[in-house]
């Protein structure tokens, strides 16, 4: 393999010295295949990093070798990066605007004062010069659930499913809690079920610790980046004023199929579930025309009709 | 066997960090750090000889490496002729404090930073929230930190906005900004709904950087409170809701307002109501679950819709 060049060697050493400091210690052999070279090339590149060391004004020796640790084949960083620790120099945007998100994000969930995170802060958003909102909700049971899935204790709680009336009474393992698209979720297995499924923390109506422990299984950990809710998909043609269209609630997907009179739009709406469909059904303007799929404008009239006793 | 290059410039890292506060001297360079001069131990170089030339050259190189690989700068003190590290832009604790922002929040659709970067190692398996970025925020973010208007096509028409500030309501990206169409009246763009060409690009600069200004009236906060009870300009109503018990926090979270009344299944929610038509679309949402009860014309509002509905639905 060709000899490495001193912009590669910096490269390298930025890349694996960030791991040692971000995860606290990291093996060779793994650090290596990160950066994509051998582990042999990679103690070659870290010597001067671990065995450093220069004279000061009075010809004393200054080791500044304690700070990176190589042991057993893992790297470490004992006291701080002191690399990390010289740099004068803002992140780059895309780091910045990314550190930004992340502290602005987190500032949002943390109830207790964080004033380094804070200055962090100010400084990224200042050098970035953007003003920049995250919001983030923490619903009332987020805690309780935390601790039931740090101790692997089970969850009781008082449920409202989507599209329920009533919520409901039970008992679920939570193996993973996250936010994602703005909402907080728990990945947990029902105590009376095989299959594990999502639920939302703000639908939680009461929640406890209950006394059922476990162990999350190992496939659980990844965030998902989506849900599979193509069954869940419903649709609707309409015929309705153009205009009409921006007070629908969300969220839902509009295609248009044909303009058949001037400010009037025929189109397929689609959503998820039959709440989100009833709830597209009822806010549609009076005299908007449902085509279909057969039934729908009966299911319309219907659940007006019934809504209606209520005002009666 | 003298030191190689990469050895060399960590070690002028390292000295210039031990001498932060009085700072540096080429001779010292020279004299201390190995590798810049054959005989270090040896008298001062006489300043403009040969070799004390080829000394400088090879530290001013070294620094430029420094700045340029591990972003640290020093600065040259030309009465004193002595080079000073700049303080560092962050302290360890701030670092840290990053760190741990960016393992528990994973930030998904920004472009990766240079290898090393803070933050860009962490071990995601322990993230707890995950923040989606629209593909714009990058531009938007650039020409607000640039401060150049921008031109969209949004909803069919062009628009040249000023841009102030980027946010998130109700899991959306918007930018607010003023339109030039409109004497720099405040607006919110939904990023999703700016046109974006076949070649990816979306936004067009107009203008020079550092003209736009974001004025002192401008407020982040009711910037992005997009709630229509929030910007409504009806006539405001004082709303009664009689809501099933177990719905409501998912309607206080959607409106607000203030539980009057509890009993067993149900509660009354008093709020106040300054967008008529949307009040309506979203009390529909909870079906029989929250009914109005005053004022009489938002009752009215519910009612004459839904018998509107209830005679014309079917087909």
């Amino acid at each position: 393999m060709a000899a490495l060049t001193r912009a590669r060697q910096f490269e390298i050493l930025r890349e694996v010295l960030a791991l040692a400091e971000e995860q606290g210690s990291v093996p060779l052999d793994e650090a290596a295949a990160t950066v994509g070279i051998t582990p042999t090339q990679l103690r070659e590149v870290l010597d001067p990093v671990l065995f450093l060391a220069f004279r000061d004004d009075t010809g004393e020796l200054i080791d500044q070798s304690g700070a990176f640790l190589l042991t057993d084949d893992h790297l470490s960083v004992d006291d701080g990066h002191w690399l990390r620790d010289l740099t004068t120099e803002p992140p780059d945007r895309d780091t910045t605007l990314r550190l930004l998100i992340a502290t602005t994000t987190l500032r949002a969930l943390l109830t207790r004062p964080a004033p380094h995170l804070d200055r962090a802060a100010q400084k990224l958003r200042a050098h970035l010069q953007v003003e920049l909102q995250v919001p983030l909700d923490t619903p009332e049971f987020l805690e309780v659930v935390q601790q039931a899935h740090e101790r692997g204790r089970s969850l009781r709680i008082r449920y409202l499913s989507d599209g329920a009336d009533t919520a409901r009474d039970r008992e679920i393992l939570p193996w993973r809690v996250f936010a994602q698209w703005e909402r907080w979720y728990v990945r947990a297995r029902d105590v009376t079920e095989t299959v594990a499924k999502f639920f939302r923390v703000d639908r939680m109506l009461d929640a406890e610790l209950g006394d059922v422990d476990f162990d999350p299984p190992e496939d659980h950990e990844d965030i998902p980046e989506w849900f599979d809710l193509t069954a869940q998909v419903r649709r609707v043609r309409v015929r309705v004023a153009a205009d009409a269209l921006e007070r629908l609630p969300s969220p839902h997907r509009v295609e248009p199929v044909g303009a058949p009179a001037p400010g009037i739009v025929e189109v397929e709406i689609e959503v998820y579930g039959d709440r989100h469909l009833d709830h597209i059904l009822l806010s549609l303007p009076a005299d908007a025309e449902v085509f279909g799929p057969d039934g729908t404008g009966e299911r319309r009239r219907s659940l007006a009709a019934r809504l209606l006793n209520a005002y009666t | 066997m003298p030191p190689s290059p990469t050895d060399r410039i960590l070690r002028l890292a390292a000295y210039l960090g031990e001498h932060r506060r009085d700072g540096v001297t080429l001779d010292g360079i020279g004299r201390d750090v190995p590798g810049y001069r054959d005989d270090p131990g040896g008298p001062d170089l006489d300043r403009g000889s040969a070799e004390w030339e080829a000394v400088r050259r090879m530290i001013r190189r070294d620094f430029e490496s420094l700045a340029t690989d591990w972003g640290i700068v020093a600065d040259y003190d030309e009465t004193e002729h002595r080079y000073r590290l700049r303080p560092p832009f962050f302290s360890p604790a701030e670092r840290r404090d990053l760190i741990w922002a960016a393992a528990a929040v994973t930030v998904a659709g920004v472009a990766d930073g240079p290898a090393g970067a803070i933050g860009s190692k962490v071990d995601d398996r322990a993230a707890r929230v995950v923040v989606a970025v629209h593909d714009l925020v990058d531009d938007f973010r650039d020409a607000i930190a640039d401060g150049v208007p921008v031109q969209f096509d949004y909803d069919g028409s062009t628009r040249v906005v000023e841009p102030w500030a980027l946010g998130v309501w109700r899991n959306r990206w918007y930018l607010a900004g003023g339109d030039r169409s409109r004497d720099l009246e405040m607006r919110r763009f939904r990023l999703d709904r700016i046109r974006t060409t076949t070649d990816g690009t979306a936004l067009t600069r107009m203008g020079t950087p550092g003209t736009v200004t974001v004025p002192d009236w401008f407020d982040m906060d009711k910037a992005f409170d997009l709630d229509p009870n929030s910007w409504g300009h009806d006539a405001p109503l004082e709303a009664q809701v009689r809501v099933a018990i177990d719905h409501v926090p998912a309607f206080v979270d959607e409106f607000g307002g203030t539980v009057v009344d509890e009993a067993t299944d149900h509660a009354r929610i008093s709020l106040t109501v300054r967008h008529h038509e949307a009040f309506l679309v979203r009390v529909l949402g909870f079906r029989g679950n929250a009914v109005v009860e005053a004022p009489p014309e938002l009752v009215g509002l519910v009612r004459d819709h839904l018998r509107a509905v209830a005679g014309n639905g079917a087909r």
